[in-house]
């Protein structure tokens, strides 16, 4: 899958990640008990977002995944544990790739992108920290749904 | 005092974005026992009661129309399940992913046989769902990525693969007069999401060219 | 009280072929005794933001074999450690850590094995099934001067798939390739190999 954000074109296998996903969505979002919040609200969705600025709102939220999601969710199972190792370092990847469009110039952080990963930042922080963890986590299959839209 | 258990197994069932709750009887529930249908978009407060769906008996309900929106994907469900005693159990589905979660129903396909040649014809699919125009939207209107996979088994040896996008198909350089065996398969990349298949047994048509040597 | 004096599992290495990855170590030998063995992993994201964390492979329980097929333990392309520990009654040995991180793009790629074939006029590939993670380019075409070569992607291996319909009198000829898209990379061709149906060319 090729995702073109903006001049930034990178390429990754939503599939397999969306199919991992799959494997514990349920059991992750029943542990959501506030279901009358969102954190990745329609409004902040990557695909209606600049192209210019769609490269550095993806590195932050991949980001918050990596450094505050998966690092903090808490599970025994190591079925969930094995599939959170496998998502996190698919999203690794992807931020990697990233990373080369940053050294390259064109992940450019504009206002859309600082705006926007600023509300979702504050809704994840407006929730106790595990309840944010995952509520946010649950909402993994939403931000899949705005890389493949993206691409 | 023990809650009963008048209610379980809450959940979406849908093909093709039709989409049908379904829950099944408690241990504690009689054919008496009564329930009540609502819905909610995930993220939005108010549970909104169901009509149609309030004080029933069956265990389904059709929800197609008020989940049906692709800019609102994600939906929950509860049913309150209420005993002739007036004592109550209420269930929630899990989360439902409009697009995820929908199956995909077998192609409607016709397999046209001619002398050496079969061709197949895939009608489209329409879905309850409607586009801004207010026209129905067709799976493919939906999936941008939806293509079709179709297989013509030859003999118990091999098959020939043909697979695409367009709605008409034609396997070429069959032997006359001869059984085949067809599949046609809906296949969306992006969700993984494959049909059951559509089969087909068909036969070539003799051939009555006169050769003159 | 299960203190190490069980030696570590030594050399561990991972070989891998076709996106197949097992993890391989010298045994530890204790006469008449059946020695165990766990494995555990560590994604390159576990080492950057959990170098605390291994997580068990996905053979939980423990291995009397010297080897291990982590290839579902390895699921993205980033660079993953593994380690092994034997384990005899109650003893327990250290950890032996993989000295060198692994990363599936250094998979060695084979090209297939293949079977060309005709049924009547039609070209037939049969290619050599090498697990879920590989699809096949197959490339063929008429064995004639500026002949023009037509590709097909065929998903999985183990099956007959039919190519085209020949002319009579021509030859077609056709090689194979593996592909694994996930990183990105190819095997040589197979060797080409060729089918012709009999009869007279047809009069133009």
């Amino acid at each position: 899958k090729t995702l073109r954000l903006g001049s930034c074109v990178i390429s990754t296998n939503l599939q397999k990640i969306q199919s991992t996903f799959s494997e514990i969505r349920d059991s992750v979002q029943a542990e959501d008990r506030n279901i009358d919040t969102r954190i990745l609200s329609k409004s902040l969705s990557l695909q209606d977002t600049e192209p210019s600025d769609q490269c550095c709102l993806l590195r932050r939220v991949l980001r918050l995944y990596l450094e505050r999601v998966f690092k903090n969710y808490q599970t025994s199972d190591p079925h969930t544990l094995r599939k959170i190792s496998s998502l996190a370092n698919s999203f690794l990847t992807i931020l990697k790739d990233l990373r080369l469009c940053h050294d390259r110039k064109t992940c450019h952080c504009g206002e859309e992108a600082a705006e926007k990963y600023g509300q979702i930042l504050s809704h994840f922080e407006e929730l106790a920290p595990q309840a944010a963890v995952v509520k946010t986590l649950g909402e993994l299959d939403i931000f899949l749904q705005w890389l493949e839209e993206t691409s | 005092e023990d809650k009963p258990n008048l209610l379980q197994h809450v959940r979406f069932q849908s093909w093709n974005f039709e989409n049908i709750l379904t829950w099944e009887s408690g241990p504690d529930s009689t054919q008496d026992t009564v329930y009540s249908v609502e819905y909610k978009v995930y993220g939005k407060k108010p549970w909104l009661a169901k009509e149609g769906c309030q004080q029933i008996t069956r265990q389904s309900c059709n929800l197609t129309a008020e989940t049906s929106n692709l800019t609102e994907l994600y939906y929950y469900a509860q049913v309150t399940a209420t005993s002739p005693g007036g004592q109550t159990t209420k269930k929630r589905s899990t989360r439902f992913n409009l697009l995820q979660d929908t199956a995909i129903k077998q192609p409607d396909v016709t397999c046209v046989p001619k002398v050496s040649s079969v061709q197949v014809v895939i009608h489209p699919t329409f879905t309850p769902i409607r586009g801004q125009d207010g026209r129905p939207q067709t799976l493919q209107d939906i999936f941008q990525d939806l293509l079709y996979r179709l297989q013509l088994q030859v003999n118990h040896t091999y098959a020939m693969h043909l697979e695409g996008k367009q709605k008409e198909y034609e396997f070429f350089g069959l032997t006359p007069d001869t059984e085949f065996l067809g599949n046609v398969v809906i296949f969306i990349p992006n969700w993984y999401k494959k049909s059951a298949p559509y089969v087909c047994r068909v036969k070539t048509l003799p051939d009555r060219t006169w050769t003159y040597s | 009280d299960g203190v190490a004096v069980l030696p570590a599992p030594q050399n561990l290495s991972v070989h891998s072929t076709n996106m197949k990855h097992i993890l391989t170590w010298s045994p530890v030998v204790v006469p008449g005794q059946t020695i165990y063995y766990s494995v555990q992993y560590q994604g390159e994201y576990e080492s950057l933001y959990l170098s605390h964390m291994w997580i068990p492979s996905h053979w939980d329980s423990p291995i009397a074999k010297p080897e291990c097929d982590v290839t579902d333990d390895i699921t993205a392309t980033v660079w993953y450690n593994f380690r092994v520990s034997a384990t005899l009654g109650s003893q327990t040995s250290a950890w032996s850590i993989l000295e060198h991180p692994f990363n599936r793009n250094s998979t060695v790629l084979t090209p297939p094995k293949t079977e060309v074939t005709k049924d009547g006029s039609h070209m037939v590939i049969e290619l050599e099934d090498l697990g879920p993670h590989l699809e096949f380019n197959v490339v063929y075409w008429r064995s004639e001067p500026d002949a023009e070569e037509r590709s097909k992607l065929i998903k999985n291996g183990g099956i007959s798939v039919h190519l085209q319909t020949m002319e009579p009198g021509a030859k077609y000829c056709a090689k194979a390739q593996t592909l694994v898209k996930a990183i990105e990379r190819r095997s040589a061709f197979s060797r080409v190999e060729c089918v012709e149906v009999e009869g007279e060319a047809l009069p133009l």
